[in-house]
């Protein structure tokens, strides 16, 4: 095969000078249109825009000269408040405008430029003149303002204005021809980039055709015969596409008969393959249905299993709950025998302080037993204190008496004085009444010394007696209450040691209970754990019982394929 | 590879070429916008503040003082150049409009005429008008103010007429009756004086009779009914009664100055005249200066009761000032609280500012005082600019003793021809 040149090649040059070309021609385009824009711009912005700013100037110019008339004809001051107003509006609107046309005017501008500005000032200063005539209804001479400086000096602007406006006219009629210029440049640029792209359009188009569209037409022809083979059952893999060229489309011919015949190496395996397949998907279908029937004796088996092992589950629970409740009466038990032994302690406790109390009640009564009796005594022996009022009440009987005699022996004397003695006598008679009260007391002092001392005495005989009492009675009570203290102590003790004994015992017992039921509950958790284990033997049993027909069944379509592959490779009568 | 740089270079050429003629032009023109403001703002920051301020020749003094004060307070912010010239406020409005770009920045001027400096653009609204409003008594703010837009600052509030007389010669009682006063100045060969040459004073004989002028509708022209020749008092009654006045040996016509002359050398013992003269006059007689409202005088066969104008004195700001800001700065400066109440101490002036008004100093004036008191008799002056001239010559005519005899109702037709001309 003749060495040509790449396709590549053929197909890119004529594709990347088209792009150059257009590259170049649209940078042409941008730099004409860029121009194009400049003069438009230039007559768009500068000069038409300046002549209808001038053309504004103008208008502005006319409506204040109007509006300064009618400040003149105004009838009266708030119509002329208002059009002064407006005039420094307008003015002020002016005053921006010629500003900004600052911006249009050229160096041969600038003298009727700034004739026109000089015009403005003269033309407002008239104004100003003219409206302050006109305000102060000096009609005449604000009219003759109107008619001269203002009119001379609008005039004057106007004229700069025109002046202004043809040089604007003369510029942009210089820039029309520059436009026109460049886009006959522009339309010249346009057609040659036209007429090349049109040769390289077709020089690409007859590559394409000669070197693409015929080789692929030609392949696709015989791949198609290949194909309608095929469809009628008489594919044939050993058939070739015709290579032509050395290209990259007979690159791409060689391509597809190296497939075809990968294809055909291929299609000769599966062929084998599947015969090996049909083999072995028989063989696995002869051991699955085997294994299944084993796999269903065995589900029925754990499944028996699984109810023995239940049952045996169920009765440990029995068992369980019986273990728990003597586990419960245990702990009741316990529970009780503390609290008996509590109570013991409690009784020992009481026992005590009843010993103590009994032992302390005794002493106390002992020694203020003796107290009294000391005390009772010295009462007593005092007592007899009272048997000395007798014989002093005797001694003053004697006085008395004696009193009495000397009163009588007195007065005997005083009546035997006569008159001098009356006075002695009276004394005498009241001294002798004196001598018998006393004796009257005194016998009254002996009735009741009497009752005193028999009083005395019973008192004194009384509290012997109590004191005997208490000697013999109360205080071997009390020494006989201290001992039933003790042997009440002696029990209490007696009674806390045996509730000791039977209290460990009772928590030995409670601990072995508790081991009991715990040992009773960990096997009846591993017998539902066995029960759950066979259960799920016999579930996956199940499942694999289960698992066996799936495969038995997919065996089935495992030779429906193989069947189908051998229906395909049939269709190549030469492979 | 060669494919992508080919497409990168292409869009960077494309991109240059397109992107690079965007932004010249916009960008250089806003550059030159904003050199220009620069340039303004420069210009403007630059050089010495210089003001130009008309007042009463009598208020000099006050007034450099206040502009010391001012200089004082914005030293930090300007460096001024004030400048003060005599400008009565009679006729401050005539001068200004003869040339009112190159007149004052900040003038005072009677508030009659307002109107006709706002309708010739010559004040711009107040920017502190509420302020003002606040500060002044509205009857002040009404008179600086056209509709409800403020033009001009209350300066004073006593722009009316009142008698001021020497005690030594005349009782309280004697001051209420202008034929008394006539007789006692005779009676002493001294003079009473009122000053005809301003129409202005000319309205007290008219005020109170019952004959009318005012102003129209349109707040230029007027009307007017001085000749009427029906009703109680006629206008011939009232030419009279001027006329004998005029001739009487006891009534003198002076103008605001002679009558100061007078007063001092001790020929005038009384005299119609404003509170601008109240420092002179009180500084004349000392302890026998008194004032009070305007008496009665004889109208045919009724006593009438004399009337006057009243008015207010702004202060005004020129709208064509080249530093108008500042102006205004110095119009609000020197009508002001602080300034009314020394314009009222050393000027003896009515303040418009509702707290000086309010102060006992200014009740205690004699000259205040007759003005209130002559406030009921008088009326606020509002009149259109015919009235000046025919008035004054009426006057003139009639003060010279009416030398061509012409006839009385004649002169006053003539008059009122003059003041309602379209």
């Amino acid at each position: 095969m003749k060495k040509t040149l790449s396709i590549k090649y053929l197909l890119m040059l004529p594709v990347a000078l088209l792009g150059i070309v257009a590259v170049i021609s649209n940078a042409l385009a941008v730099n004409n249109i860029r121009n194009v824009n400049n003069n438009a711009a230039d007559i768009s912005d500068n000069y038409m825009m300046g002549k209808s700013a001038l053309e504004e100037i103008h208008q502005d110019v006319q409506t204040i000269h109007r509006l300064a008339l009618s400040h003149i004809v105004a009838t009266d001051y708030q119509t002329m408040i208002t059009v002064v107003s407006q005039i420094k509006e307008k003015e002020a609107a002016l005053d921006g405008k010629l500003e900004q046309y600052s911006e249009y005017v050229t160096e041969n501008d600038n003298t009727a430029y700034q004739n026109l500005l000089e015009n403005y000032d003269s033309f407002k200063h008239a104004l100003v003149l003219l409206v302050c005539a006109s305000a102060d209804r000096k009609t005449a001479e604000a009219y003759g303002c109107a008619n001269g400086d203002v009119a001379a000096f609008g005039t004057a602007m106007e004229e700069n204005v025109n002046e202004l406006n043809q040089s604007v006219n003369q510029r942009t009629a210089l820039a029309r021809k520059q436009l026109e210029s460049v886009y006959k440049t522009s339309m010249l640029i346009s057609v040659i980039s036209v007429t090349i792209c049109i040769l390289l359009i077709l020089t690409t188009v007859v590559v394409i055709v000669r070197r693409v569209v015929t080789p692929i037409t030609h392949a696709e022809k015989e791949i198609s015969d290949i194909i309608r083979d095929i469809d009628t059952a008489q594919g044939d893999l050993t058939r070739r596409i015709t290579i032509v060229s050395n290209d990259e489309i007979s690159a791409l011919g060689m391509g597809i008969n190296t497939f075809m015949e990968k294809l055909q190496n291929i299609l000769h395996v599966i062929q084998g393959s599947s015969r090996k397949i049909d083999d072995v998907t028989g063989e696995v279908l002869e051991r699955t249905r085997t294994s299944n029937a084993s796999a269903t004796d065995l589900s029925a088996l754990a499944e028996e299993l699984s109810a023995t092992i239940q049952q045996v589950a169920n009765n440990a629970s029995l068992i369980n709950a019986s273990a728990e409740e003597m586990k419960r009466d245990v702990t009741e038990m316990a529970e009780e025998c503390n609290e008996i032994n509590e109570y013991s302690m409690k009784m020992k406790e009481r026992a005590d302080t009843m010993e103590h109390s009994a032992q302390t009640n005794m002493n106390t009564t002992g020694a203020k037993v003796k107290e009294i009796l000391e005390v009772l005594n010295e009462a007593i022996k005092e007592s007899k204190s009272v048997d000395q009022v007798n014989s002093l009440t005797n001694d003053i009987l004697e006085i008395s008496a004696q009193t009495n005699l000397l009163a009588l022996n007195a007065s005997i004397e005083a009546a035997r004085a006569g008159e001098a003695g009356r006075g002695f006598g009276v004394v005498a008679d009241e001294i002798r009444q004196l001598a018998d009260s006393s004796r009257e007391t005194a016998n009254h002092i002996q009735e009741i010394n009497g009752i005193v001392i028999h009083a005395v005495h019973n008192l004194s005989e009384h509290a012997q007696n109590l004191v005997n009492y208490m000697n013999e009675s109360i205080l071997v009570e009390f020494r006989e209450f201290v001992n039933s203290g003790k042997q009440y102590k002696s029990d209490a003790d007696y009674i806390k040691h045996n509730m000791d004994d039977f209290n460990e015992k009772t928590d030995k017992l409670l601990t072995a209970m508790v081991e009991i039921a715990d040992s009773i509950a960990t096997i009846t958790r591993a017998i539902d754990e066995g029960v759950t284990g066979i259960s799920g033997v016999a579930r996956s049993t199940q499942a694999l019982v289960q698992d066996m027909e799936t495969i038995t069944s997919r065996m089935d379509i495992n030779q429906e394929i193989v069947g189908e592959l051998q229906k395909e490779t049939d269709v190549f009568t030469n492979l | 590879m060669k494919k992508k740089w080919i497409m990168t270079a292409a869009i960077i050429i494309l991109a240059a070429l397109t992107g690079g003629c965007q932004n010249k032009s916009s960008g250089s023109r806003k550059t030159e916008t904003s050199d220009n403001r620069q340039e303004t703002t420069d210009t403007k920051q630059e050089g010495v503040v210089d003001l130009l301020v008309w007042g009463g020749e009598e208020d000099e003094a006050l007034l450099q003082e206040m502009f010391t004060d001012f200089q004082e307070a914005y030293k930090d912010q300007a460096e001024f150049e004030i400048t003060f010239v005599a400008e009565s406020e009679s006729t401050c409005k005539d001068t200004l409009m003869k040339d009112l770009e190159e007149g004052a920045d900040v003038f005072a001027f009677a508030d009659d005429q307002l109107n006709t400096l706002v309708a010739a653009g010559a004040l711009e609204p107040v920017e502190q008008a509420e302020q003002i409003k606040a500060a002044n008594s509205p009857e002040s703010v009404a008179a600086a103010s056209v509709g409800d837009t403020l033009y001009a600052y209350p300066m004073t509030a006593d722009n009316g007429y009142f008698f001021y007389y020497n005690k030594k010669y005349f009782s309280p009682e004697d001051v209420a009756s202008l034929d008394k006063m006539l007789e006692i100045a005779a009676a002493n060969n001294k003079k009473i004086t009122m000053d005809w040459s301003s129409a202005w004073y000319v309205y007290t004989f008219f005020g109170n009779t019952g004959l009318e002028v005012g102003l129209n509708e349109d707040g230029i022209t007027n009307y007017c009914t001085w000749n009427g020749t029906e009703g109680p008092v006629k206008g011939v009654d009232v030419a009279k009664a001027m006329a004998d006045l005029a001739a009487h040996p006891g009534f003198a016509l002076l103008s605001d100055s002679d009558f100061m002359t007078g007063v001092q050398n001790g020929s005038v013992i009384a005299g119609i005249n404003g509170v601008w003269n109240a420092v002179g006059v009180e500084k004349a007689w000392g302890n026998d200066y008194g004032a009070a409202k305007l008496p009665v005088y004889n109208c045919g066969e009724t006593q009438i009761q004399m009337a006057s104008f009243s008015g207010y004195k702004l202060a005004g700001v020129n709208a064509y000032s080249r530093h108008h800001d500042w102006a205004e700065k110095l119009a609000e400066w020197i009508t002001r609280e602080e300034n009314q109440r020394i314009r009222f101490e050393k000027r003896g002036q009515g303040p418009s500012n509702i707290k000086v008004a309010e102060s006992e100093e200014i009740h205690a004036s004699p000259a205040i005082t007759a003005l209130l008191e002559q406030s009921e008799f008088s009326c606020l002056q509002r009149i259109g600019g015919n009235y000046w001239e025919p008035v004054t010559e009426f006057a003139g005519k009639l003060a010279e003793g009416n030398p061509q005899g012409e006839d009385l109702q004649t002169l006053l037709d003539k008059m009122v021809e003059g003041i309602t001309a379209q």
